[in-house]
């Protein structure tokens, strides 16, 4: 082999180890934030009080959150559905099926997503529609007449219920 | 290169080379308008590139200020509607010139033995663009980007295998976040825009190597072109005819103002951009775990078959009409993408309610026409379709009257579903009384009888066509339902033990019931609705009571308080005797709660009288009527009165939360007992004192009443306005839509430009003006040079 062609392959083979260790931290850069989970916490929503029972009502609430450098006060919504002064179902408002937010209809008593027609019942069930899996409940508890979720997001589009963030 | 100072560049650069080899071209068969389309896609990347870098002295790519910003280059930069508006059209643009060179180029056959490559590098560059039309669109943070790039995130989660990751590492992250704007924004302005433009080259570079393909016909190849100046020329008519159009465009057609980005707001329906419009409504054919076969593997098949057509057509034939199969398989290609963008446009996935009117047949007897109208009004079209219109949930009943069922098995059917399907997930209607079904009866019985009624339209899940990008959603949708047979009858059954007298009853059932969402009596209860505790003091006789109870609307057809038909008329009669019974003044905790009960309310006038307020739908926990200011102290507005929103949208939320106090459109002076006006103000037109001819300040000025409510002077108002930001019942960003909402209402544009630099009609024309003097100059140079 010619001292050419030796010096040739060397460049070759070096060239594919140091560009994996220089791509190594910035590939990391790019990969790393992404797994970071806020410990979910219970949040207050409010007031179980004045609530009829049975029925959704969309109750929105401030959350302090952190995304990235931004510390501010997030405002979600999420349906709440008294059953008792100390029971309640709380439903995430995101449809499992692609991510949208749903809205109860109460002439067919029945939540329905506008993206793509998923229809759940008052219990969360598919009646129809593309959704694989039933409306999410998010952790609950009540205390002194007032509810308190704790905020979670679950993958969708996916048949199980697997929390992501 | 006459002059000395560029002989000097010339020897030092290979400028000489360079222009020979960009303009030195001969074209076979000559030049000819057809082949403007590839440098009509080169102009529409040159107009992206620079209108994007132009923007980029404006935009920001942070959450908070991303809308602002592009918001402020549209209404407060001189020109700056004419950077934005090119920007956007000129992307629509992109999509339509590529589509019309990738057919020009395969009916000429120039995709042959030896221009494959040139051919491949085609379809990765439509992908770099509708990748880029994709991740831009995120950009402005609106309502339009921010819902599509979160369905586009979830379809790329779908992926087999790599799906989650993708869906993290795009997003940046679990949820739609910071990190997701300033990942698209570095995808959009920099990453892409970098691999189209390596694409081009390559693409050029290809190009060039064998040339224009030409004709097919040996008879018209014989003719030679010169590319400069003549193609030069003709490419030079085509872009600013184009240009022209984008100009037009932006000063007539400007680009949507969906309103701030908002997780909350369900009234917004997403749907894609028009481009994706087809793999939107294609992809519904693939249902449950066919799904991703549906998102990934069509998407990829497209792209397989596009790609690899030189090696699937090897034929050396060019001529469109020897190539009969090729030439088919093309149109039908066409033919498919234009059916299914038309009916992902007109598709509409939320089921009808009551709206679309009831096609028959023919005039029904009256038994069966009430029942007809019971159909519409219980919302049974929701989930089944009669004559065309309806939901696909539960079965078509337009033929219902043909099947052969007995009335019996009807009613039981309405009644309790569950009797003939234990699994069916058809609701059980509790709430008719004998005689309502017995007509919805028989309206079903006449259902396929008497002929046919053709329906307006294929798919039984479409609704009128929407207008914009922003659909409209059915009637408005409340939070509030009725409350279903099981959980009535346990709590009434409780109270019946311990109670006997009536209003002992009502007590019971009332906190059972959805009224305490809106009402509040005592001091407990919603702030929607008008204050009950007094509700025996108002002269309202137990029969006006009861009527309210089951039919608001009779007497507001504009409230939003839901009828209780579910109710037994024993269970009627009881909350309407207690709620007379309720003598004393609302809780300690209200305003004017030290006043006496009110003794000089009128006696309601059945013609006049407007009834009992309504309800917000999305109520946040009911607060007393105490976190109102009084009127006159209202305080700073809100960060919504900055906010652009979409008067459209504004309506739809207006007509959610709004519209019974302040009648439709705003116009309905809807009565207000006790306070000093007597009625609800106006808001169409609203009150001079208000009104201002420039949107910010008249925003910031009404921003205050809705951020922190209002309570109208008096001595006990029945109806006072909520204080929907500070008690969060709405968005800022629903708050700044309802603005723009209410401005239009008052002749206001909420979005119109402050600093247009010269007026967009104008300037319009003045470029028509332009072009037409160039085209008029090339017009005379052709004629010399054929005179020649």
């Amino acid at each position: 082999m010619s001292r050419r062609r030796f010096l040739k392959c060397l460049v070759g083979v070096l060239s594919a180890p140091l560009a994996a260790f220089l791509g190594w931290p910035m590939l990391s850069s790019l990969i790393g934030p992404l797994y970071r989970l806020d410990k979910p916490r219970f949040v207050k929503v409010g007031s179980l009080d004045a609530l009829p029972l049975g029925m959704p009502v969309s109750m929105n609430f401030e959350m302090p959150t952190t995304d990235a450098y931004i510390h501010s006060n997030a405002t979600h919504s999420v349906w709440v559905i008294k059953h008792s002064a100390a029971g309640a179902t709380v439903f995430s408002p995101v449809c499992p099926h692609l991510g949208c937010h749903y809205d109860w209809y109460p002439d067919a008593r029945n939540f329905i997503c506008p993206c793509h027609g998923s229809v759940f019942s008052v219990d969360g069930k598919v009646v129809a529609g593309p959704s694989p899996r039933p409306l999410d409940t998010l952790p609950s508890k009540i205390e002194n007449g007032d509810l308190y979720v704790m905020w979670e997001l679950f993958e969708v589009g996916v048949r199980g219920k697997r929390a992501i963030g | 290169m006459s002059s000395r100072i560029g002989r000097w560049f010339s020897d030092r650069l290979p400028v000489r080379a360079a222009l020979r080899w960009s303009l030195e071209e001969e074209i076979v068969g000559g030049d000819s308008f057809w082949y403007c389309f590839g440098s009509a896609c080169l102009f529409a990347f040159v107009i992206q590139a620079v209108t994007g870098i132009w923007q980029l002295f404006y935009y920001v790519p942070a959450r908070d200020y991303a809308y602002q910003s592009v918001i402020y280059l549209r209404q407060e930069v001189p020109f700056g509607w004419l950077i934005h508006g090119l920007h956007y059209w000129g992307s629509n643009a992109f999509v339509v010139l590529v589509g019309l060179h990738i057919a020009r180029v395969f009916i000429w056959g120039a995709y042959k033995k030896p221009r494959q490559l040139t051919w491949m590098i085609g379809p990765c560059l439509v992908l770099t663009v509708l990748a880029l039309s994709f991740v831009g669109a995120l950009l402005a943070w609106d309502e339009l980007g921010y819902w599509a790039a979160e369905v586009g995130t979830s379809i790329a989660g779908t992926t087999p295998l790599i799906g989650s990751f993708l869906k993290i590492f795009l997003r940046g992250g679990a949820a739609m976040s910071q990190m997701t704007l300033s990942r698209f924004f570095v995808l959009h302005v920099f990453v892409l825009p970098g691999l189209l433009g390596i694409l081009i080259i390559l693409h050029l570079v290809a190009f060039r190597q064998f040339g224009s393909v030409g004709p097919w016909d040996q008879e018209r190849r014989k003719k030679m072109g010169l590319f400069w100046p003549n193609q030069v020329l003709k490419d030079l008519i085509a872009v600013s005819v184009i240009f022209l159009i984008l100009v037009g465009l932006s000063a007539f057609w400007p680009a949507p103002v969906t309103g701030p980005a908002d997780e909350v707001d369900t009234t917004y329906v997403p749907k894609p951009e028009w481009q994706f419009l087809f793999l939107y409504q294609f992809i519904k054919l693939f249902k449950g775990p066919w799904e991703s076969v549906g998102t990934v593997g069509v998407p990829l098949l497209l792209f397989l078959i596009l790609i690899l057509l030189p090696f699937y057509d090897r034929s050396m034939e060019r001529n469109p009409l020897k190539r009969p199969a090729v030439m088919a398989g093309g149109a039908a290609f066409v033919a498919w993408l234009i059916t299914y963008t038309i009916l992902g446009y007109l598709s509409n996935a939320t089921p009808p309610v009551s709206g679309a009117p009831l096609l028959l047949a023919a005039p029904l007897p009256p038994g069966a026409q009430k029942g007809a109208d019971l159909f519409q009004k219980q919302g049974c079209r929701v989930c089944h379709t009669v004559n065309g219109h309806g939901g696909s949930i539960g079965p078509d009943l337009s033929k219902e009257g043909t099947r052969g069922r007995s009335r019996q098995w009807l009613t039981q059917q309405i009644r309790d579903p569950k009797s003939h399907n234990a699994s069916t997930v058809m609701p059980p209607s509790t709430s008719l009384s004998g005689s309502e079904v017995n007509n919805m009866v028989e309206f079903l019985a006449t259902l396929g009888k008497g002929g046919a009624v053709s329906p307006p339209a294929p798919t039984t899940l479409m609704e009128t066509p929407p207008a914009g990008a922003a659909e409209p959603r059915p009637s408005p949708s409340y939070a509030i339902a009725l409350p279903t047979a099981a959980s009535e009858k346990t709590e009434v059954e409780k109270g019946e033990a311990i109670a006997s007298t009536g209003v002992e009853r009502g007590k019971n059932l009332f906190p059972t019931l959805p009224c305490i969402g809106c009402h509040a009596i005592g001091g407990k209860g919603g702030i929607m609705g008008p204050d009950l505790s007094g509700e025996g003091s108002k002269g309202h006789p137990i029969s006006w009571i009861t009527a309210q109870i089951r039919d608001p609307q009779a007497h507001n057809p504009n409230t939003i308080m839901p009828g209780f038909k579910s109710l037994s008329e024993e269970q009627v009669n009881d909350l309407a005797k207690y709620l007379e019974s309720l003598n004393s003044g609302p809780g300690k905790d209200s305003p004017g709660s030290a006043d006496p009960p009110a003794t000089s309310s009128d006696p309601p006038d059945s013609s006049s009288d407007k009834g009992e307020a309504p309800l917000s739908p999305t109520s946040a926990p009911p607060i007393s009527s105490s976190n109102s200011p009084e009127s006159g102290t209202h305080e700073l507005p809100g960060p919504a009165a900055l906010r652009v929103g979409n008067p459209s949208h504004g309506g739809l939320l207006y007509e959610k939360n709004c519209i019974s106090c302040h009648g439709p459109e705003g116009k309905d002076n809807v009565p207000n007992s006790g306070s000093d006006d007597g009625k609800v103000p106006a808001l169409n037109p609203i009150d001079p004192e208000l009104y201002s001819k420039d949107p910010l300040t008249f925003a910031r000025t009404i921003d205050r009443f809705i951020q922190h409510g209002s309570v109208p002077p008096g001595k006990h108002p029945e109806k006072v306005m909520p204080a929907f930001g500070d008690n969060l019942i709405l968005t800022q960003e629903m708050i700044s839509q309802i603005e723009a909402y209410i401005l239009s209402l008052n002749g206001v544009d909420r979005s119109a430009i402050r600093v247009p630099g010269m007026q967009p009609r104008k300037f319009f024309i003045l470029t028509a003006v332009v072009l037409g003097l160039l085209w008029t100059v090339i017009g005379f140079y052709w004629i010399g040079w054929r005179g020649k």
